[in-house]
């Protein structure tokens, strides 16, 4: 079912061993007079990153209860650190001392997790909409640097796979199964939700649109919407009407915005779908109970790991 | 961009569109052209891709066409990047190394609301695709494996599927 059918109907480091400053993130080696092993990554601005749950506009607080099942973002720059930790070390071992990816936690989303309690139920911070339309503030449309192993010797060596690495060898020294990239998966595992988690904290959005306090939350607030001038009868519609990747918002997208947040506010539209997302999770997570609480076990498994990884690299 | 050009814009057959990563459309449609490619053009070969096929039981390598990236995109619709021309996003094949994105199914089929499954094989940074556009409602963040698009293509959730419409690298 596309989407449309559906709205319509419904209406540091831990110390890396190899750090670099944030001067020099983008840069494929490090900088001059600093090998990728001397700077610490605790030059990263932590204060940009999103906290646990909305500090303003009218998801201010919220967290829905399938968050405790996700991957937030402190977990995730974890183990990139542990994960570029374990890549610096192991290509050092072949030589290649400037392998320098990009230091984690420097371009961090707005959002905790894959909940997006910032933007799950469209625009809901006046403030940012008076000033950014549905545009990211200025300060989140940065991204982290595209980076890649070099061709040649340190791709090879890096995937395990190319001439260089023939025999199994580069330079004498036995390349791993995978490379450095498979030693390093093998160590630390992946870091993801789980399916079921992935499963509730998508299919109560749908599963909420079904239910009719919202639909009539939703008809409230499209009515507000129009008498404003707007017409739009679903709240993800006014985003798209706009395109997102002009520098700033024009003046017209801000005044949608603007009103899209009000009528929220007016209407009670997040107060209302949020508590039916809530009830709607409660159930489905002491249903999955079981296979949730295993998910999030396998889970913090991979997050020890990438601890031990860290905490070994800020002892050396 | 008004609503009136992009519904003109819908109104144009995909079957005209060139098999090209990016390629420009008739005369008659000059303003517009259509990408598939947001990563590898830029001599980039660890990419962000998006499958219009999803995984199959006995692989999870994507083989059907897809749309690579190596920045995030507010809107899989498209963009304009100077307020007078439009480009608009598509599936392709043809554009990674090895056996994945190597089919023709779903080649110059609009990306927006149309991929099934997807692969990270950026370095360091995960990718998060949204339900909506502007990096609205629910979401799913994928890993970068930096590297190696075999085997590591995962679907979208069910309520994702033919349900993108953004995606950001964190």
């Amino acid at each position: 079912m596309r989407k449309g059918q559906v709205l319509t109907g419904l209406f540091a480091a831990t110390a890396l061993v190899a750090g670099v400053a944030v001067s020099a993130i983008g840069g494929a080696g490090a900088p001059d007079g600093a090998s990728p092993q001397t700077v610490a990554a605790n030059a990263v601005d932590e204060s940009k990153w999103p906290s646990r749950t909305p500090e303003s506009g009218l998801v201010k607080g919220l967290s829905l209860p399938v968050e405790k099942y996700l991957v937030g973002y402190t977990d995730v720059v974890e183990w990139q650190r542990a994960q570029r930790d374990l890549w610096v070390g192991c290509m050092a071992r072949f030589g290649f001392d400037s392998f320098n990816p990009p230091v984690p936690g420097t371009e961090p989303p707005i959002e905790f997790n894959d909940a997006n309690m910032p933007r799950r139920y469209g625009a809901s911070d006046a403030t940012e909409a008076s000033r950014y339309g549905y545009h990211l503030p200025p300060a989140q449309q940065n991204e982290p640097p595209v980076w890649e192993p070099a061709s040649g010797a340190e791709g090879a060596v890096f995937l395990g796979d190319g001439p260089e690495v023939e025999g199994g060898t580069y330079n004498g020294v036995t390349v791993p199964e995978g490379g450095c990239r498979g030693e390093t998966e093998r160590r630390l595992g992946a870091l993801v939700p789980g399916d079921e988690a992935s499963k509730v904290n998508a299919s109560s959005m749908t599963q909420s649109l079904q239910q009719p306090a919202v639909q009539d939350a939703i008809a409230d607030w499209a009515a507000c919407m129009k008498d404003k001038g707007h017409p739009f009868d679903d709240p993800y519609k006014p985003a798209a009407g706009f395109d997102l990747t002009t520098p700033t918002a024009s003046s017209e997208e801000i005044e949608v915005a603007e009103a899209d947040v009000a009528c929220k506010s007016e209407t009670g539209l997040i107060k209302v779908w949020y508590g039916e997302e809530t009830a709607i999770q409660n159930k489905e997570i002491a249903a999955r109970k079981t296979a949730l609480d295993a998910e999030l076990s396998r889970r913090n498994a991979v997050k020890a790991a990438a601890q031990r990884v860290n905490s070994e690299g800020s002892d050396k | 961009m008004t609503q009136a050009i992009r519904n003109l814009i819908r109104a144009i057959p995909v079957a005209a569109l060139i098999a090209a990563g990016v390629f420009c459309a008739q005369p008659a449609q000059a303003a517009t052209s259509y990408e598939s490619d947001g990563c590898t053009s830029s001599g980039n070969t660890y990419c962000f891709a998006l499958y219009y096929n999803s995984v199959g039981s006995t692989t999870n390598s994507g083989v059907g066409s897809c749309y690579v990236s190596n920045r995030s995109v507010p809107d899989h619709y498209g963009y304009s990047p100077n307020g007078a021309t439009l480009v608009r996003l598509v599936f392709h094949y043809g554009l990674l190394p090895g056996g994945t994105c190597r089919t023709d199914p779903g080649d110059g089929q609009p990306l927006k609301n149309n991929a099934a499954s997807v692969a990270n094989a950026e370095c360091g940074v995960y990718d998060r695709v949204y339900w909506g556009s502007g990096y609205q409602s629910i979401s799913q963040a994928f890993y970068g494996t930096c590297g190696g698009y075999g085997g590591l293509a995962v679907n979208l959730v069910p309520e994702l599927k033919n349900n993108n419409a953004s995606h950001k690298r964190y």
